[in-house]
């Protein structure tokens, strides 16, 4: 059964705010306690269940390349202004969003850092401001993201990897 | 097969001895088909087999209204609905069990203001992707095996924030006195 008390949120280190605070609910605990959850979630299930993510890996891996291509004729869109650079825009964002956690669950961490950087970017900005250099800018992420999928380029990608890097950190600052 | 990736520990699994994890009732919330079958995929790896996915976060309250489930996993960004809305819409029901179902983010928002977001909106674990099956049985040992006061106040509704087992913060007595003066 659960409990509940009334306490003043002031000694919680909040404004002055009165709560009521139910009791930890424990039935989960009673139910799975006791050394039952070390049995079941033992270290050989975490090993299968690693495994199945790495055998997913190459599904993810295809997918991120489908919507790579997908963010080409995007860019296009945002080059032409008006109501189709906002929508390109905003799907730019979804899409980029979409392959930076595919990218990195599937091993392609370089995309994934090349996904995020262009998802930040892109957020910043409205379709209105959209300028010769930020579609440049924009554009050579897009193509980078394709490039290195096509590469199967996985992880950092080495000494071509951290020189990616550097140019979006030096793009990030110039912004 | 599941969706697009093969579940080809399905067959391991059905050979394993039974477990506690089949009395464990997961709901799956994420409208990434792909993210979907992976989580459903590690979570039939380690054993669970009550998992129930919604593909949209308005799906997944229509699930909620309709079953009770022991904890839930869900993505932040979907279109009809997004995560934060599904959190704020069980928290803010204050009706127990529902409004405290332990909850766990699991998404590609990786900023720290990301986290604080999730944890205002009343989050008990937050895990970003790419996420790997051991920080997955983390959090749901977590829930399950260090659950926390729930708090309902007129700012807050979610698993009690304040570190268990620490001293309150620095200068509440002092605004205690405060206030009393």
């Amino acid at each position: 059964m659960t409990s509940v008390r009334i306490q003043q949120m002031a000694d919680l280190g909040d404004p002055a705010d009165e709560a009521v605070i139910l009791a930890a609910d424990r039935s989960l605990l009673r139910k799975f306690g006791g050394g039952l959850l070390d049995r079941a979630l033992s270290p050989e299930a975490i090993k299968k269940a690693e495994a199945f993510i790495s055998s997913a890996s190459n599904v993810l891996y295809l997918d991120c390349m489908d919507e790579a291509a997908r963010l080409q004729p995007m860019v296009g869109l945002l080059g032409k202004g008006g109501l189709d650079a906002e929508r390109s825009l905003k799907r730019i964002i979804a899409t980029s969003f979409a392959i930076k956690s595919k990218a990195g669950q599937s091993g392609y961490d370089l995309v994934s850092t090349l996904a995020k950087s262009l998802l930040l970017r892109c957020e910043e900005l409205s379709a209105a401001q959209i300028t010769p250099s930020t579609l440049k800018i924009i554009t050579w992420h897009a193509q980078s993201i394709k490039r290195i999928l096509e590469l199967n380029i996985k992880g950092l990608g080495g000494e071509a990897g951290r020189a990616l890097l550097v140019e979006i950190d030096r793009l990030r600052v110039a912004a | 097969m599941v969706g697009d990736i093969p579940l080809k520990t399905t067959t391991d699994f059905l050979s394993m001895p039974p477990t506690i994890l089949p009395n464990l009732s997961i709901l799956i919330v994420d409208d990434e088909r792909l993210i979907q079958n992976l989580v459903y995929g590690v979570l039939s790896s380690l054993g669970f087999t009550n998992i129930t996915v919604a593909s949209s976060g308005r799906k997944a309250l229509d699930k909620i209204s309709t079953n009770k489930f022991d904890f839930i996993i869900t993505d932040w960004r979907m279109d009809d609905l997004d995560g934060i809305d599904v959190v704020q819409h069980i928290r803010k029901s204050q009706k127990p069990p529902l409004c405290n179902t332990p909850i766990i983010m699991l998404t590609g928002n990786s900023e720290a203001h990301h986290v604080k977001t999730a944890i205002s909106a009343g989050v008990n674990g937050y895990l970003i992707k790419p996420f790997s099956a051991e920080q997955l049985v983390k959090r749901i040992r977590t829930v399950i095996e260090e659950p926390r006061d729930f708090v309902m106040s007129r700012n807050f509704t979610g698993p009690d924030r304040r570190h268990v087992n620490q001293p309150p913060p620095e200068g509440t007595e002092r605004r205690k006195l405060h206030r009393n003066k």
